[in-house]
């Protein structure tokens, strides 16, 4: 079990390291609510992982499967949307045409 | 905006300020955020490796509401032994044991030769030492109310230096939990029923018992509460012979223990005796010491192991500190759970709120709980050919140590109603607590 969370702590310090290289590569603009998204999204996918690791180890694999889906599944659809706004909120704003008077 | 200002905002070294200024922002929610999501996990964390944060050790107060109703209880109309005079009470159990299912289950899973072995082994301690004790019977051997004391009384510092120590060998002595209480007469029965077990009996005569009156050769003080945990996978398997080699098991730890810590305290100049299901009442002592909460199918819950516990106590003449009750939120919870009660097989367990009496003469009224019907109880246990644990197995609060379950108890014990049916729904729904097929005993033997 110690070796789930040694394991899991560095998939958290990979993710971060991951995240922040992308932040920072794509100049990406994150607003407070998308940063909630993220840390709430990555909490719940690290949580489903040990979730799951934990119940196989109990031996109980329905447990397992529903901890997957629900936290796992819920983990997925916020980072999804979390990403997209991301995505919307980094793109240049493109300047409106100038009226031409002439 | 003159052209000057524009001009100065759109140089190189200002957009590079700017980046830098912008970047920096966003490190520092960076920042701000990872270390709530820290500090978060970590308070979460430590929440679940240990006692939830709203269990309130401090309450003096007996937490379950007790009336003048309540008096001592004989121990002639406990269940067990109403099967010695309860003529109407026997012939309902002769009648569930010839339906039993017991000699068409023999050789199936759960039910073989293998499975009884087991279950003999696991009572055998229990039958050599204390033959009897777990129907009730007094003074068996190990827990004989007059052995030999040492003449040369230890002196503690105070009670609170007695208490620690007689906790520590406990634990040594292989006690799950111990706690101290103040001896009560009112859990302590009226009278106290010694059958003669070796009688031979007959169908034409009735087996021979006397009423004894509960005189202990000295004047307890202190009671000295011990929880055995009972073997987690074995419980599970409820009902079957495997179930019963658990639950054998945890009488014979019983015996053990109740035995060696009353001699551990003898050893120190001071009279003592253990019991287990004889004497006394376990639960309101368990309750008393805090080692858990009552619960809605009638046993003891504790914290680290749900009902999943077998009680034994020790009477002394030492004066011991006592412990406080706790509460966790079992009672709250227990109002809206109820999957004991779905997974009783002879709806036995309420489903009702609590009342201050129960149906039978083996409820004694007067304390305001969930009463269970004993006599559902047992005739289910005839008829199946073995004990239940079902109600222990389908408990949420009965789980191993792990860190989900911590946190999942620690969440349980938040007050809020709606919330805690929702936890309720979701151990069921993730599939704890459920009563095992004949395919799970069968993987007992093959499993690691």
């Amino acid at each position: 079990m110690d070796i789930v969370w040694f394991v899991l702590g560095g998939f958290i310090v990979l993710s971060i390291w991951c995240l922040k290289s992308q932040i920072s590569k794509n100049n990406l603009k994150i607003s407070f609510l998308s940063w909630s998204g993220l840390i709430i999204g990555l909490f719940l996918g690290f949580f489903s992982i040990a979730w799951l690791v934990t119940s196989i180890i109990e031996g109980e694999t329905r447990a397992a499967g529903l901890g997957l889906l629900i936290f796992g599944g819920l983990a997925l659809i916020i980072l999804a949307i979390t990403r997209r706004k991301i995505i919307k909120n980094s793109r240049p704003k493109t300047q409106p045409a100038k009226k031409n008077n002439s | 905006m003159d052209k000057k200002k524009i001009k100065a905002n759109n140089s190189p070294q200002i957009s590079n300020r700017q980046n830098h200024q912008e970047k920096k922002l966003n490190r520092r929610q960076f920042l701000l955020g990872g270390t709530a999501a820290g500090f978060s996990g970590a308070v979460l964390t430590l929440s679940a490796s240990s006692p939830p944060i709203l269990s309130s050790p401090s309450k003096a107060r007996f937490p379950i509401e007790i009336t003048d109703k309540c008096k001592r209880m004989n121990q002639k109309y406990t269940i067990f032994n109403r099967q010695l005079w309860d003529y109407e009470l026997i012939n309902k159990i002769e009648e569930a044991a010839s339906k039993s299912e017991r000699t068409s289950k023999l050789n199936q899973h759960g039910w073989s030769q293998l499975d009884y072995a087991l279950s003999e082994a696991g009572w055998t301690v229990d039958n050599k030492f204390a033959p009897g004790s777990e129907g009730g019977q007094p003074q068996t051997p190990a827990y004989d109310w007059d052995e030999p004391v040492n003449p040369k009384k230890f002196k503690f510092k105070d009670a609170k230096d007695a208490s620690k120590k007689i906790k520590k060998a406990a634990h040594f002595l292989g006690a799950s939990l111990v706690g101290i209480a103040d001896y009560d007469p009112l859990w302590t029965y009226s009278h106290l029923v010694k059958e003669n077990i070796n009688a031979e009996y007959s169908p034409e005569e009735p087996p021979q018992f006397e009423l004894i009156p509960p005189e202990f050769p000295f004047q307890p003080k202190s009671v000295v509460v011990m929880a055995v945990e009972m073997n987690y996978k074995g419980i599970s398997l409820s009902p079957s012979a495997l179930e019963e080699a658990a639950t054998g098991l945890g009488y014979s730890h019983m015996c053990a223990l109740g035995c060696s810590v009353s001699a551990f305290i003898r050893q120190l100049g001071y009279r003592a005796f253990g019991h287990g299901n004889d004497v006394s009442l376990s639960i309101p002592y368990a309750i008393a010491a805090g080692l858990g909460e009552l619960g809605r199918n009638g046993l003891l819950i504790t914290q680290e192991f749900g009902p999943r516990v077998r009680i034994v106590k020790v009477f002394t003449e030492l004066k011991l500190q006592p412990d406080r009750p706790k509460t966790f939120g079992v009672w709250q919870f227990c109002k809206t759970c109820k999957r004991c009660a779905q997974a009783c097989p002879s709806q036995a367990i309420s489903f009702g709120p609590p009342t201050l009496e129960g149906e039978t003469i083996s409820n004694n009224p007067g304390v305001l709980k969930w009463y269970i019907n004993p006599e559902k109880c047992i005739q289910f246990w005839r008829e199946n050919g073995s004990d239940c644990a079902n109600c222990i197995s389908s408990c949420p609060y009965n789980k191993l140590p792990l860190w989900n379950h911590k946190l999942g108890a620690t969440l349980a014990a938040l007050p809020i109603a709606p919330f805690q049916y929702f936890l309720a729904r979701m151990d069921n729904l993730f599939g704890y607590g459920s009563i095992r097929n004949s395919q799970a005993n069968a993987n007992f033997w093959d499993e690691d």
